[in-house]
């Protein structure tokens, strides 16, 4: 099946309203082939909702959600054959246990081959046999996991999978999801945490009340032309003299002697010959990281609006 | 990309199999159980024993309670033929109660009762002549000495007479001897003065009885002669009462007894019984006889003591009216003891009559109730008398006692009293009206018929298991698995996993819809295959059939379809489980409850036993739709009942399908 390169998901002037403020609003969103898209806010954001639309679950006051170029509420089962979906809760069917579920699928997704679900089971150490109901959060995910990746389908929507995973279990799930980027699938995936968007994700978007504030570029925010380094002195002296040189600082700590710089990356060696003369405590750099770039957003429009 | 156009989803319905099978297979074996015990037991019992001593005892209970009806109502009938009648009696009297007929009736009493008299008078003068004339023969008897003696003494002195020497002396001259001579002039004196000395005595003694012994020979003379004048007396009477009945109480009898055929058909029953009651001229001796009861007394006896003084009022110059007082002050209680006894008599000999109750008997007949059954329930003229009676007291009873209860205002007004009585009549007498002896056997056949319709067996496996019983652990069914089919896994969330592999909401309508109807139609095929099987094993007497049982079944799977169609409705409607089995479940349980509940005021409860209150609830419950009574007479209501039952279904089912489709949801 020919796939749209740009705008394979698309979202325009998505509106479902709850009532009360609640639901989404006016949202415009654009993914194209071979993205990995991340959507964070806080709960009751929209998220959920913004992927129900996507796959045809809800029906939107105004606005449509597009797969493919196809609308999602009319086209609800063929949208379905390009995605593979992880919802946000995990309930499963009335069925015994993890193989009778994948079997299942399988059969609903006319799968004939499970040797790709085999293999993803081996490597998120799943125990498929295991009773449906006794699985704990993380084998629900896992197996929630595999049913929608085994169908190979191009695109891969999750609503908030790592909630609830341990640390290690969450950096084997991420793992997975990130070599299905690499093999080309579209990712949609939202999550209520920065850290684990910031790096996987090629562009995130942050939703709050059910608006779109800003969808940041995840090239550009790794790939800074400045950085910051936080340096501390032993002495007033150095201090003061490292102070009153022409690096651009932009924090300081008097009291305890330190101070913020921003610097181009390529002056680095500069910093470090000056720093050779001073009598240095520590150096670190202070990474740009998505959360404060939401955070610098955030307050930016909240400064507009006053 | 070609167009799927499919509806059934092979993997959601064995999903949904193996979902709900357990349950489904569960459901099934203990419906199935229950049904073959249901039939087997009821059906290897002696249930059609206890059915025909269900039956004998109602129809025992029906005949009895005609046989009260009608008794009521036959009194009832006498009772007015019997106002009508000394109304009548009363009305005539008084218009021939005339001063002219009393003045007739007076002037011919007295002269008989002076005839007697004047007869009687004549009797006994005579005899005390007789009486006097023998005590004087007996005294003169009883004094022949001392006349003797009176007579030698007078005889003597008259022979030294001179007379007596001239005759002597002039015989002695005609040649006599002197001695000749003397004994010829003697014996003339002898003659002579026994004559003369005889009748003074006799006179003597006329005057002394007279004097001392006629009053005692008076009462003598009466003494003996009182048959005589006794006889004379009753003559006298019995003219004198012939004359009066002939006079008043013959006219009044004959236009009173012609009013009762105003009022009464000949040939009714009523009139019969009024006859009876009032037994003019004795005609109906011979029925009270017949059936060896004392002869009642003479319907009219009372009146005459009234009619008479009634008559010699017209002395005082005044009409007098005792008659009319008594009869409509006094009589009542006698006209009901009277209608009573004869009601209750005739009642027991109607129904003792054979060719009566050869009519009852060929009505029973068809009801497998035979004459020896018929016998034992003991509806012989003792009996029946008894009943009867009992039942008329019973109800007069209470009339008398909701008349006491007439507030006292209403009592001192006459009309209004009348209408109060009236009133408490009627409405008392609203349960028996109809209930004519003659329609007796009718009646209680309309009573049987009711009752034949009771198949205990029927009854028991159609209304009872499949309507109630049987239809409990399906509709649990239902309710549990239409919930878990489509608002169980929105609840939940486990329909994105069906929803999100290109299934479409149509195909999920579908094939959980053919789920539901296909497991339980397959249910109810092997209930079918159960039921008949068993009905194969037992051994009942009944009005079913393989084919009706088939029909059964049938009717209750439509039922359940129905049922069904409104729970998947709910749980297409609802995205929370806790609401689609709330108001699906809860709407069908109420069903079930109300069709239990609305048994017992059902038609297939015999009347005796039946609460018609609580046939209410047949009203307002879908299960009533499914028309077993019809399928077990064959009628064929059933048939458009289903087809609204089926139409209920497929409505659920398809709006539920539709709303499925429009809605949002949370998955």
């Amino acid at each position: 099946m020919e796939l749209k390169e740009k705008g394979l998901i698309e979202i325009k002037n998505l509106t479902k309203d709850y009532g009360n403020s609640r639901g989404i609003f006016d949202i415009n969103f654009s993914i194209n082939k071979g993205e990995m898209i991340g959507f964070v806010g806080t709960n009751g954001s929209g998220k959920t909702t913004t992927i129900r639309s996507i796959l045809g679950f809800i029906k939107p006051n105004e606005g449509a959600a597009y797969v493919n170029g196809m609308e999602s509420w009319k086209n609800q089962d063929k949208i379905a054959k390009l995605v593979g979906y992880v919802p946000g809760e995990i309930a499963f069917p009335d069925l015994k246990t993890g193989v009778n579920f994948l079997k299942s699928q399988a059969e609903y997704k006319n799968i004939k081959d499970l040797s790709y679900a085999d293999s993803l089971i081996k490597e998120l150490q799943l125990d498929p046999k295991a009773n449906l109901k006794r699985m704990s959060k993380g084998m629900k995910q896992k197996t929630a996991l595999v049913a929608a990746l085994m169908a190979d389908a191009p695109i891969i929507i999750l609503d908030e999978p790592t909630t609830g995973l341990d640390p290690l279990m969450r950096d084997a799930f991420l793992n997975i999801i990130k070599r299905e980027h690499q093999k080309g699938k579209t990712i949609f995936m939202s999550s209520h945490m920065f850290n684990e968007m910031e790096e996987t994700c090629d562009r995130v978007a942050l939703v709050s009340n059910g608006h779109i504030i800003d969808v940041a570029d995840m090239n550009e925010i790794r790939n800074r032309k400045t950085s910051e380094f936080k340096i501390e002195f032993n002495d007033k002296e150095s201090f003061e003299k490292f102070r009153n040189s022409k690096f651009k600082i932009i924090r300081i700590q008097e009291k305890y002697n330190q101070v913020t710089i921003q610097i181009d990356k390529n002056d680095i060696n500069i910093l470090f010959k000056d720093l050779k003369e001073l009598n240095v405590k520590f150096i670190s750099e202070v990474k740009y990281t998505l959360e404060r770039h939401f955070k610098e957003i955030m307050e930016e429009k909240g400064n507009e609006k006053e | 990309m070609k167009k799927n156009k499919r509806l059934f989803s092979k993997a959601l319905f064995k999903q949904s199999c193996k979902a709900n099978g357990v349950m489904w297979a569960i459901i099934t074996v203990a419906v199935c159980f229950m049904l073959s015990c249901v039939m087997l037991i009821s059906g290897t019992s002696n249930i059609s024993a206890v059915k025909d001593g269900v039956q004998d005892t109602i129809i025992q209970e029906l005949i009895t309670s005609e046989i009260k009806k009608s008794s009521v109502n036959l009194c009832d009938s006498t009772l007015k033929g019997e106002k009508e009648f000394d109304n009548n009696f009363v009305l005539k009297f008084n218009e021939l109660n005339t001063k002219e007929n009393a003045e007739e009736f007076n002037s011919y009493k007295n002269q008989k009762t002076q005839e007697a008299y004047l007869e009687g008078t004549t009797l006994v003068t005579n005899k005390v002549t007789e009486k006097i004339t023998n005590a004087v023969t007996q005294r003169v008897l009883e004094e022949s000495n001392a006349i003797q003696q009176e007579v030698l003494e007078a005889v003597t002195q008259d022979m030294s007479s001179q007379e007596a020497q001239t005759q002597i002396a002039t015989l002695m001259g005609e040649g006599k001897t002197q001695q000749e001579a003397i004994e010829i002039v003697k014996a003339n004196y002898v003659l002579e003065e026994t004559e003369r000395i005889k009748n003074n005595h006799i006179n003597a003694a006329k005057q002394d009885i007279l004097l001392n012994k006629k009053d005692q020979f008076t009462l003598e003379a009466k003494e003996e002669l009182k048959d005589e004048l006794d006889a004379l007396n009753a003559s006298t009477e019995e003219d004198v009462t012939n004359k009066f009945k002939e006079m008043y109480v013959i006219p009044c009898y004959e236009y009173a007894a012609n009013s009762i055929k105003t009022l009464y058909n000949e040939e009714s029953s009523e009139y019969k019984v009024t006859m009876l009651t009032i037994n003019p001229n004795h005609v109906a001796d011979s029925e009270y006889t017949k059936n060896n009861e004392v002869i009642p007394s003479e319907y009219i006896e009372d009146f005459s003591s009234y009619m008479l003084s009634d008559v010699t009022s017209w002395e005082d110059n005044v009409q007098g009216y005792t008659l009319k007082d008594y009869v409509e002050n006094s009589r009542e209680d006698f006209i009901i003891s009277r209608a009573s006894q004869s009601c209750s008599m005739a009642v027991g000999a109607k129904l003792t009559d054979a060719s009566y109750k050869q009519e009852i008997l060929d009505i029973l007949k068809d009801y497998k109730v035979s004459e020896e059954t018929y016998d034992g329930m003991g509806f012989d003229y003792t009996n029946v008398h008894k009943i009867s009676y009992e039942s008329i007291v019973e109800f007069q009873n209470k009339y008398n006692y909701e008349v006491s209860l007439i507030n006292d205002d209403i009592k001192s007004n006459n009309e209004q009293y009348l209408q109060e009585k009236n009133k408490i009549h009627d409405e008392l007498f609203i349960d028996v009206a109809g209930s004519l002896l003659d329609k007796l056997p009718e009646n209680v056949s309309d009573g049987i018929n009711e009752l034949g319709t009771m198949d205990l067996y029927g009854l028991i496996v159609g209304s009872i298991f499949f309507k109630m019983a049987g239809l409990l652990l399906p509709i649990i069914y239902v309710i549990m698995c239409s919930n878990s089919l489509i608002a169980g896994q929105v609840d939940t969330g486990s329909m994105a996993y069906i929803l999100s592999t290109s299934t479409r909401r149509k195909e999920v309508t579908f094939t959980q819809a053919l789920y539901l109807i296909g497991s339980l139609f397959l249910m109810f095929v092997l209930t079918t295959i159960t039921s008949c099987v068993c009905f194969a094993i037992a051994d009942v007497t009944t009005d079913l059939t393989y084919g009706k049982i088939i029909l059964i079944n049938l009717g209750a799977f439509v039922t359940l379809f129905a049922i069904s169609g409104i729970n998947y409705l709910t749980s297409c409607y609802f995205d929370r489980s806790k609401k689609a089995m709330a108001l699906g479940g809860g709407i069908s349980m109420f069903f079930l409850v109300a069709t239990m509940l609305g048994l017992f005021g059902s038609p297939v409860i015999p009347s005796v036993v039946r609460i018609s209150a609580l046939n209410n609830f047949n009203y307002v419950s879908l299960i009533s739709l499914f028309d077993v009574v019809s399928i077990l007479n064959c009628g064929t209501e059933w048939i458009y009942k289903l087809l609204i039952l089926v139409a209920i279904g497929l409505v659920g089912y398809l709006i539920g399908s539709i709303k499925f489709q429009k809605k949002d949801l949370p998955l």
